[in-house]
């Protein structure tokens, strides 16, 4: 017995989270499929198995195909916008620049704000009779219009906005770490060989911050599928059901049309999508570097 | 420390305001100018909370958010954080404060804790199946917390932990347990084997070596884990809301019911001084450890 | 594993004891809460204490209480709706009734709330409020500045709308969001059908008149509704829009009558600065909702007690009158008298006893297939799709709910 604890002693350690994490993620994913095959209301109830009766509805409603589409779009973009952003922020802040300290504080500290918080305070600002517009108008632009909130069009740019508001600090601080830890010896070496500085980013230091982007990519994942309290607090899907998100939809459908059933089965779909996605890249990147 | 661009360029001898001088000075002023634009961005909103927290109501619907305060006045803070009626009862904020840090620190401390030791075991005890047992961590972590809602209720209820506080720090640890164990894991992995080994062949085991060896060179990886997981319990609002009752209510729920309050004139300034007096401890951590926050990534925290 | 969750999921009559009463409620803001306070006060003086447990939001309150009954620690009493979401707890055996105080209620109360607050021919909830939902408000400066009378019709409102343009105003002023559009929408089928038609539509969710001519004029009409309201109309909150109303700046709004406590925040007479009217006038129909507190199926004989002694409160003559001057509502029960009540709630209690009450959809019909209606409804308000497509876009998602 002894032995045996001492040769997997790291099992051992591990199999308290391993059993939690069993049950209270693969065990309620399980469950939500389950709840899915039936005709669940207001409550979960297993007597009532229709099979995949919920699947068929929720590819015939419209609404869905809007949200699963607005999972890709906002996910995208969000993706691309505070990845790119948060890397070339973290260069500038990287160039031996005064009161560097200052700067970080500032990108960093909207990552104390919930997305609740976050929602509200980008709903002030994006409001067409209240915020940046009625400034910019005070300036003397009174041609000025920013209807990102109230045009079904571009609704989603406000999400990616505030999204990204929130979370460039957390990519900006990874990327600049990761600019840190990279050996000085290359800038020496493309100094003396005459290289431009964005040559060497583009070509020597960028490819060497690869494993920072694994973090990236699943801390930022899990931003869009939990960003339901920013919909819900920018634009409560609006206008129409033009920023409706999977979350929201799944919400909706969960407390607002009582319809447990439906709800659980784009839960489903849309897990299923995010991790046929994830997976194989989880596992390349684990592989390269475990 | 990498290399700023102009220190690339800059000449061996500098002669003044030579083209290559001259060249140097518009980078940084180009780069400075950048910098002001992004600090706008992200300053600009805080800014705004602030200075309307400071307005009265009548100088909001006249002037709009983006002035400073004429007449600056402290009103809204007191409301907010004593006065301001949640419901039936006018207590504001206070009264929820408490309740949001007995959940809180608790929480922090445990779900670090184990999340230090899983990742200690996945990166330094390797085992087969060691990293689809990573993968299989971080991928759980996807479920949408929405769906989760009943099976948790019943769980709890089976506990009998249902609307108690330690219902509540025992689901924020578990769902806590991916993030927490995939960042020390991947710190840990750029800790030096040859240090695990040599104290495995003195015969320690694996505790002794998680205690003496391994947690006193992270210290940066656990403010991260400290400040990622804090932030990420006291801002919840979805388990705060479902899991709670109205004597173990944390602060999210005092603050939506005051701020999102459909009827009547909304006072911006009031909910405005209560958001940032909700988001006030996050803040707080930020401001004191945000340099150890960028000490733990650089360490390797961010090592894939 | 779930199987075995699933047995405990649906084994739900819990017989757990409260030590407190708790009461979920979401009426956090300033007039509500001064309605409430009377009948905490009330209940209060039966004896009993009050646990308050206020969540913003009616879908937060609902997810909550409902999150509670599945945890075993269910609220003493839970504000809900008459209607289909009250029959569905009743339906999983979630609901005591208390039949025990309300031997006279049917005598009391309209029969649609009534039969709505009944499960098996027994209350399982106290109605609390009835609040009208298609009123049509006009700023009456507005209306005597541009020369027009109160429109009757739809026709009306929209002939209206060039000469209200003329003069600088926002013609109809609109929240974009889906539950305040919904009142409008509603007040067309009204005004292209009558109270039948909206029968047909709402409740029914009935196939031919989904794809009628009388829906597709419908849409005609609704499709005109986008040239009435402003730029700023998509996603605005519904008092924000009741200010363009109140200051002046818009000339109507059709929303329910909550929104009189607007007005009398801002000094306006309901009535008299701002005219009121249940649109289309003549239709014989208000749509409306009523708050109830449901009452969970606790055992526990002191919480049965509580829950007994709410009811009663909730019932009593003077709560009831009391309560709904605060709400801008009117009371459920038929035998109040009208005096102090403003002009539009006498309208509204006239409506109540004419028979003229219709219940809000949402508590009636599938909760799915309204809400693949509503969702069809908003998308083409935001769109520029045609009637005849926004009918047949309607017809194609409600069908695929069946």
């Amino acid at each position: 017995m002894r032995r045996f604890l001492q040769r997997h002693v790291s099992q051992v350690a591990l199999s308290p989270s391993l059993a939690l994490i069993a049950i209270f993620l693969y065990g309620f994913i399980a469950y939500t499929a389950a709840v899915s095959t039936t005709n669940s209301k207001a409550f979960p109830r297993f007597d009532s198995f229709v099979g995949l009766e919920q699947y068929w509805r929720l590819f015939h409603t419209p609404r869905w195909h809007v949200a699963f589409t607005n999972m890709f779009l906002f996910g995208g973009l969000f993706l691309l916008v505070t990845i790119s952003l948060g890397l070339l922020i973290a260069i500038l802040i990287d160039q031996r620049i005064r009161a560097e300290s200052f700067f970080r504080s500032i990108v960093m500290y909207p990552m104390a704000m919930s997305f609740v918080v976050t929602g509200i305070i980008w709903q002030w600002l994006l409001n067409p009779t209240l915020g940046i517009e009625v400034m910019v108008h005070q300036l003397g632009f009174t041609s000025f219009r920013l209807d990102w909130l109230t045009n079904p069009d571009t609704v989603i740019w406000a999400l990616v906005v505030a999204a990204f508001w929130q979370g460039c600090g957390l990519v900006m601080a990874l990327f600049l770490a990761g600019l840190r830890g990279i050996d000085e010896d290359i800038w020496k070496a493309a100094a003396v060989d005459g290289i431009p500085a964005w040559r060497v980013y583009v070509y020597i230091v960028i490819p060497m911050l690869a494993p920072v982007f694994l973090t990236v990519v699943v801390l930022l994942s899990l931003s869009i599928v939990r960003a339901f309290d920013l919909v819900v607090a920018l634009t409560n899907g609006g206008p129409g059901v033009s920023s409706d998100l999977p979350s929201v939809f799944m919400f909706d459908m969960a407390f607002r049309r009582t319809n447990l059933g439906l709800s659980a089965a784009s839960a489903v779909v849309m897990l299923g999508t995010v991790l046929a996605i994830l997976i194989p890249y989880l596992y390349v990147e684990t592989r390269e570097r475990a | 420390m990498s290399a700023p661009i102009d220190a690339i360029s800059r000449p061996a001898r500098s002669g003044w305001l030579t083209p290559r001088r001259r060249k140097a000075i518009l980078a940084r002023g180009v780069l400075y100018l950048l910098l002001a634009i992004v600090a706008i961005f992200f300053a600009g909103p805080l800014y705004i909370l602030l200075s309307t927290s400071f307005k009265t109501m009548p100088e909001i619907q006249s002037g709009g958010l983006m002035t400073l305060p004429h007449e600056p006045t402290v009103q809204p803070w007191i409301t907010a954080w004593g006065e301001a009626c949640i419901g039936i009862t006018c207590g504001g904020l206070k009264g929820y404060f408490g309740n949001s840090m007995v959940m809180t620190i608790p929480a922090v401390l445990i779900s670090v804790m184990i999340g230090a030791i899983n990742g200690y075991a996945l990166a330094k005890w390797p085992f087969p199946g060691a990293r689809f047992v990573f993968a299989a961590l971080v991928a759980g972590n996807f479920v949408p917390f929405q769906v989760v809602l009943a099976p948790v209720a019943v769980t709890l209820r089976t506990l009998g932990l249902f609307g108690s506080v330690e219902g509540l720090i025992l689901i924020h640890v578990i769902y806590g347990i991916p993030i927490t164990t995939m960042l020390f894991r991947n710190f840990f992995l750029s800790v030096p084997n040859d240090l695990i080994k040599a104290a495995r062949i003195d015969g320690a085991g694996f505790f002794w070596i998680f205690f003496r060896i391994v947690l006193p060179l992270s210290p940066s990886v656990i403010v991260v884990a400290l400040i990622l997981q804090f932030t990420g319990i006291w801002n919840d609002f979805l388990f705060a809301v479902s899991f709670s009752n109205p004597s173990s209510a944390p602060m999210t729920v005092a603050l939506n019911n005051l701020v999102n309050s459909n009827f009547g004139v909304k006072e911006y300034n009031v909910h405005m001084a209560a958001t940032v007096i909700a988001a006030a401890p996050t803040l707080i951590l930020y401001i004191l450890l945000g340099r150890y926050f960028l000490r733990g990534m650089t360490a390797g925290a961010v090592k894939g | 594993m779930f199987t075995k969750l699933g047995v405990l999921g649906t084994a739900m009559a819990f017989a757990l004891t409260t030590t407190t009463p708790v009461f979920i409620h979401w009426w956090t803001t300033g007039g509500e809460a001064a309605a409430l306070k009377i009948l905490v006060e009330a209940y209060e003086k039966t004896g009993n204490t009050w646990k308050d447990n206020p969540v913003a939001g009616g879908e937060a309150a609902r997810m909550v209480a409902r999150t509670r009954i599945l945890g075993g620690d269910p609220p003493t009493s839970m504000q809900w709706q008459v209607g289909a979401p009250l029959m569905a707890l009743a339906e999983e055996g979630q609901l005591n009734d208390i039949d025990a105080v309300a031997q006279d209620w049917d005598k009391l109360l309209p029969k649609v709330i009534a039969d709505n607050a009944k499960y098996k021919g027994k209350y399982v909830t106290a109605p609390m409020d009835i609040h009208g939902h298609n009123w049509l408000w006009g700023n009456q400066a507005v209306l005597d500045d541009v020369g027009i009378p109160m429109p009757k019709t739809w026709d009306e409102l929209i002939a209206s709308a060039d000469k209200i343009r003329a003069k600088g105003y926002i013609p109809l002023a609109l929240g974009g969001q889906s539950w305040q559009e919904i009142f409008v929408f509603e007040s067309i089928l009204i005004d292209v059908g009558g109270r039948d038609f909206l029968t047909k539509v709402t409740y029914d969710l009935d196939d031919a008149a989904l794809r009628s001519p009388e829906m597709l004029k419908a849409f005609e009409t609704f499709a005109k509704v986008r040239d009435l309201v402003d730029p700023g109309s998509p996603s605005r909150d519904w008092n924000i829009t009741g200010g363009l109303l109140i200051n002046g700046k818009a000339a109507y709004m059709i929303m329910g009558d909550w929104l009189k406590g607007e007005f009398v925040a801002a000094g306006k007479a309901p009535g008299k600065d701002i005219a009121c009217e249940v649109f289309p006038a003549g239709g014989k129909t208000l749509v409306f909702g009523t708050d109830a507190f449901a009452m969970t199926a606790v055992k526990d004989p002191a919480t049965r007690e509580a829950q007994l002694a709410l009811a009663k409160t909730i019932m009593d003559p003077v709560v009831q009158k009391e309560f709904s001057l605060r709400k801008g509502s009117i009371p459920p029960r038929l035998d109040i008298d009208k005096t102090g009540f403003d002009p539009c709630a006498q309208i509204a209690m006239g409506e109540a006893a004419a028979g003229h009450l219709f219940l809000v959809p949402d508590n009636v019909t599938d909760a799915t297939g309204i809400g693949a209606l509503v969702d069809q409804m908003t998308t083409f308000l935001h769109s520029k799709m045609t009637p005849q497509e926004g009918v047949t876009a309607m017809a194609d998602a409600v069908a695929a709910t069946r």
